[in-house]
């Protein structure tokens, strides 16, 4: 039955969207055809489709592939946006350039779609560039950053940026695409961000810290000390906030942390075993139970086990990880290769348990990705 | 048994005339030119070396090596701007593997082995000289795509002389200059000063904004200064002593590149070289003995997060043994240590090693088949690493009297640098030298005169030099930094990298009546240097060439001078440069022009010359490293003043 569903109709799916949204129907049988059209058009679909016709119109559709981040080599000057679509199976690896003519900036550090805009931290170029996300057209530039390096939006016209060197946290005033405001930064280099009942959690690699900030004042509130150099923040099915902390060159062990946001206390601490290398990339799968990083190899940490696993998740084979993703509906797992770091590298997708599916060629550098 | 020889002025291919006091039993008929040459020019008359004539050296005396030999030889020079870093890349090599030699002393840094050619000015220079490959037994570590020879040459003809150099560019650029000297026959003394202030607002053509504006350059200003005082003593034929200071300073604005919005960097360059030297001829035995103390000092801020001092040291003592067995065979034999310290903020320690290094050659000569064959060995001990030898053969053979065939093989290594080694984090002091042999074969014809007609109208056409060279070189161990696992970065020697190539050149001169002489120089050099080994499986810069090595370039000089005035077009095209180890991304081709026109006249014993010249003719937009503007065309004025017999 559901084979036969499975029929290019846009215009039935869509009638069928909006009936499903007003009438919802407990009958078993409907509710199957219901929920296959539901996975098939509304979630993102990692699964890639061949059957499907692609409407060749919009250069990019919701809900059909990843935007993957190509960082550049540093002072380089060549770093791109690119995308797989998972339902046509198209690559592109340069979208900005193509689309807008010129180069997008040295460093491409990461990406955020708030308020249906694309928001492109650009990291050496000191600069926030915004697209539509489906066309990919440039729509404006915010300038005067130091070193940005993640944005997050904290109500509906203001956003917060981090900076590597700055020492501040800069406020954007989303709507006229400018800075508006900064905020002193104790802990000097701001990194990764997360929205809480308990404010911002802002994590600080450099002083081995969390920091909170009250969105209403703008102001640092409370720290909470961590293991050295976190990066990463996640949250889990219980709310809870996940840290990872990748520990330094010169021996000082990282480790997971997890921050209740309710009382802004730590719940668990797992540290890492000495010599495990420096993690980074902390990602959760969509259930909310499982988190994966790069600590050379993939790492799978099950928060219900609460211990560290001995054996990798996903070994590298002479790749070197340097982003990871899960796609939110299929739970596939996408890793990026980085090469030599003065190449193209590759986009290489796996199955939920770690398996190999495919691989594509990517842009230079690639280092994340934004499911869309 | 003495033996009296007397010295020709200037070294030389050609011999000169020698006296000598006869004694029957044993008479070595020396060419002077032997005594008095250095040791690269006795025992590797084979390698190829391109002079950069006198005249060129006399008209650019505003200017920097760097820019010199972007001009007028086929080095690769990386320019990061004009007045900013440069560094050189000779036959596919790395910057790194260019030695930079200053009257016998190779200058490379102890850091990072390499030299900011920009610094150096041309008015400091009495000869120049490029040497295309020549192997390790030359200059030691670090010779391994050739070397840049500066000299400075004692004169001692008796009096005073000076020159005085001034010219402005429209981009408010000052540069000045002094070089005086003084000899009475036994002692002679230069000092040379320079002072650079310059605004360096140059226009560019910003090709990150829509509708590519024309910008001013607002954020490159730099200003130096610097001195080099040489005395010599020459109490007889037989012995020079010479002692040398040269101390220099150079505060510069780094410009920003066209994708960042804000400049802030700036860097502080000063160095001093000081060095004494000996060299005594008796009987039939040459010593040199020479040392110096160089030191280098690097200090870079920008308002941002980076405030890094660095300090070097480098001391040279050696000593070598020249003794001219029988006319046909000569031997050296010599002994060099080195110590070399350095306080980086970003090292984990304050290293300092030493290095002994004995060296000897043979070379010998076969007058009736014309042919000369030198064999140079040099051995490096150090405590740090075990080094191989490094031969080398090289073999001239002249079948006619203008045309010469020279055949090379060498071994070249460069010793892993400071930086490579003490790096905080990712230092690694396990590394081993990086090591490979050169080859290479060049034909040479010189001085071939293509027409001439006397009667009234007299007229010539030469062809002073035509050379055509190949070269071929695998490096093994080339250390690259790379990220290991947990991501760590750090030095490995996992390339391997297999360089060839061509040069071919042909100097032209047309001369008429003594009162109008064109000299023309065209040059093509073509460069592969590929990688071949990287160390990761399925990687797709296997056979692909390394970055930022143009494969293609090419140049042209014209020299038109005529009774007072002189006329002189330059034009030098560079080809494609990959800017990504798989050749995915490159910078277009370029090229670059300039023309100048002096006037010279003389009163009495002065003689002034006034110039122009256009930076840039052709007003290209072009770019040497990725995102780093250059300037737009540009114009010069100046003059110099000459006092003296020179």
């Amino acid at each position: 039955m559901i084979i036969i569903i499975k029929v290019k109709i846009k215009l039935f799916v869509e009638f069928f969207k909006t009936k499903i949204m007003k009438h919802f129907f407990f009958n078993t049988t409907k509710l199957t055809i219901v929920f296959a059209l539901f996975g098939m058009t509304f979630f993102t679909n990692c699964e890639k489709d061949e059957t499907e016709d692609l409407n060749n119109e919009t250069l990019i559709e919701k809900g059909q592939g990843v935007f993957v981040i190509n960082e550049g080599a540093f002072q380089n000057e060549n770093s791109s946006l690119g995308y797989i679509d998972n339902v046509s199976g198209e690559v592109h690896n340069d979208l900005f350039y193509e689309i807008n003519d010129r180069f997008l900036g040295d460093v491409f550090q990461s990406m955020k779609i708030i308020n249906n805009n694309a928001y492109l931290v650009i990291n050496n170029s000191g600069v926030i560039e915004i697209t539509e996300p489906e066309t990919v057209e440039h729509v404006a530039t915010i300038e005067g950053f130091t070193s940005p390096r993640h944005i997050l939006p904290v109500d509906e016209t203001t956003a917060y940026v981090t900076d590597l060197f700055a020492g501040k946290i800069w406020i954007v005033d989303l709507s006229e695409h400018s800075i508006e405001s900064e905020i002193e930064f104790p802990g000097g280099w701001s990194e990764a961000m997360m929205k809480t009942e308990h404010g911002v959690f802002v994590t600080a690699p450099n002083a081995n810290k969390v920091y909170t900030i009250d969105p209403s004042t703008h102001t640092v509130t409370d720290s909470l000390e961590v293991f050295p150099q976190p990066n990463s923040m996640v949250t889990d099915k219980n709310g809870m906030v996940w840290v990872l902390s990748g520990g330094t060159w010169d021996g000082e062990v990282g480790g997971l942390t997890a921050i209740n946001p309710g009382t802004f206390e730590i719940s668990t601490e797992i540290q890492f075993a000495e010599n495990s290398g420096s993690a980074s990339d902390l990602t959760i799968n969509p259930a909310g139970n499982k988190l994966y990083y790069i600590a050379g190899n993939i790492w799978e940490f099950s928060i219900e086990e609460s211990q560290l696993q001995s054996e990798p998740f996903i070994e590298s084979q002479g790749e070197v990880f340097y982003g990871l993703g899960i796609c939110p509906l299929a739970n596939d797992i996408y890793a990026t290769d980085a090469m030599d770091f003065n190449q193209k590298g590759k986009v290489i997708k796996y199955s939920s348990q770690g398996v190999e599916i495919e691989s594509f060629d990517a842009g230079i550098v690639p280092s994340g990705f934004l499911f869309y | 048994m003495w033996l009296v020889i007397a010295v020709a002025s200037l070294c030389s291919h050609s011999p000169s005339d020698i006296e000598l006091y006869q004694d029957n039993d044993t008479i070595v008929m020396l060419e002077s030119v032997e005594i008095r040459s250095e040791k690269h020019e006795l025992f590797t008359g084979s390698v190829k070396r391109q002079g950069i004539d006198h005249s060129i050296i006399k008209d650019n005396q505003h200017s920097d090596v760097a820019t010199l030999l972007s001009t007028h030889t086929p080095v690769s020079v990386k320019s990061y701007g004009p007045g900013i870093l440069a560094t050189t890349s000779l036959r596919g090599g790395s910057a790194s593997h260019t030695a930079f030699v200053w009257n016998g002393f190779n200058l490379q840094s102890p850091m990072h082995a390499q030299n900011d050619l920009s610094l150096i000015p041309v008015s400091f220079a009495d000869e120049m000289e490029v040497q295309y490959s020549g192997g390790s037994a030359l200059w030691g570590t670090g010779t391994v795509g050739g070397a840049v020879i500066m000299n400075n040459k004692p004169d001692f003809s008796p009096g005073i002389q000076a020159g005085y150099h001034s010219s402005a560019t429209s981009n408010s650029d000052f540069h000045n200059s002094i070089n005086t000297s003084w000899s009475n026959g036994v002692f002679a003394t230069s000092l040379r000063l320079f002072h650079d202030h310059s605004k360096n607002q140059y226009f560019y053509i910003n090709s990150r904004l829509p509708d590519n504006p024309k910008e001013k350059q607002e954020h490159a200003g730099f200003k130096g200064w610097g001195l080099l005082q040489e005395t010599h003593y020459k109490p007889n034929n037989n012995n020079v002593f010479s002692i040398r200071a040269w101390h220099q300073q150079y505060r510069r604005k780094i410009p920003p590149t066209l994708f960042q919005n804000k400049a802030q960097a700036r860097q502080d360059d000063d160095f001093l070289r000081l060095t004494a030297q000996w060299q005594g001829l008796f009987n039939n035995i040459r010593l040199d003995v020479k040392t110096g103390y160089f030191e280098d000092y690097i200090y870079y801020y920008d308002n941002t997060s980076i405030d890094s001092e660095s300090r070097s040291q480098k001391q040279i003592s050696e000593a070598e043994l020249r003794y001219y067995l029988t006319e046909k065979n000569t031997f050296s034999m010599g002994f060099n240590h080195q110590y070399i310290k350095a306080d980086v903020d970003d090292y984990s320690t304050e290293p300092s090693e030493n290095k002994y290094t004995i060296t000897a050659s043979w070379r010998r000569k076969n007058e009736p088949e014309n042919l000369i064959a030198s064999l140079n060995f040099r051995q490096k001990f150090t405590k740090e690493y075990d080094v191989e030898p490094t031969p080398g053969l090289g073999i001239t053979y002249k079948p006619l009297d203008k045309l010469a065939i020279n055949a090379n093989v060498a071994r070249s290594y460069r010793l892993p640098t400071l930086n490579d080694r003490y790096w905080s984090p990712g230092g690694n002091p396990d590394l081993k030298p990086e090591s490979g042999w050169t080859q290479d074969i060049n034909f040479e014809l010189s001085n071939i005169i293509i027409s001439n007609t006397t009667d009234n109208l007299k007229s010539s056409i030469s062809l002073d030099n035509a050379s055509i060279a190949v070269f071929h070189r695998k490096m093994t161990n080339w250390i690259s930094w790379t990220p290991g696992s947990g991501g760590l970065w750090t030095p490995q020697n996992i390339l391997e990298v297999r360089s060839y190539g061509a040069e071919v050149s042909n100097t032209l001169a047309y001369k008429y009546t003594g009162k109008l002489n064109i000299r023309t120089t065209i040059f093509y050099s073509w460069t592969k240097s590929l990688y071949e080994e990287t160390g990761r499986e399925n990687d797709a810069s296997i056979g692909k060439q390394l970055v930022y090595t143009p494969e293609h370039q090419a140049g042209i000089n014209i020299n038109i001078s005529a009774g007072s005035y002189r006329l002189s077009y330059n034009h030098r095209l560079t080809g494609r440069r990959y800017t990504t180890s798989d050749n995915s991304r490159w910078l277009e081709p370029y090229d670059l022009a300039d023309i100048s026109a002096e006037y010279t006249r003389k009163i009495m014993s002065v003689k002034t010359s006034v110039f122009i010249k256009i930076h840039n003719l052709w007003n290209r937009d072009y770019e040497v490293m990725q995102a780093r503007p250059m300037p737009l065309r540009y114009f010069r004025a100046g003059l110099n003043i000459n006092i003296g017999h020179n």
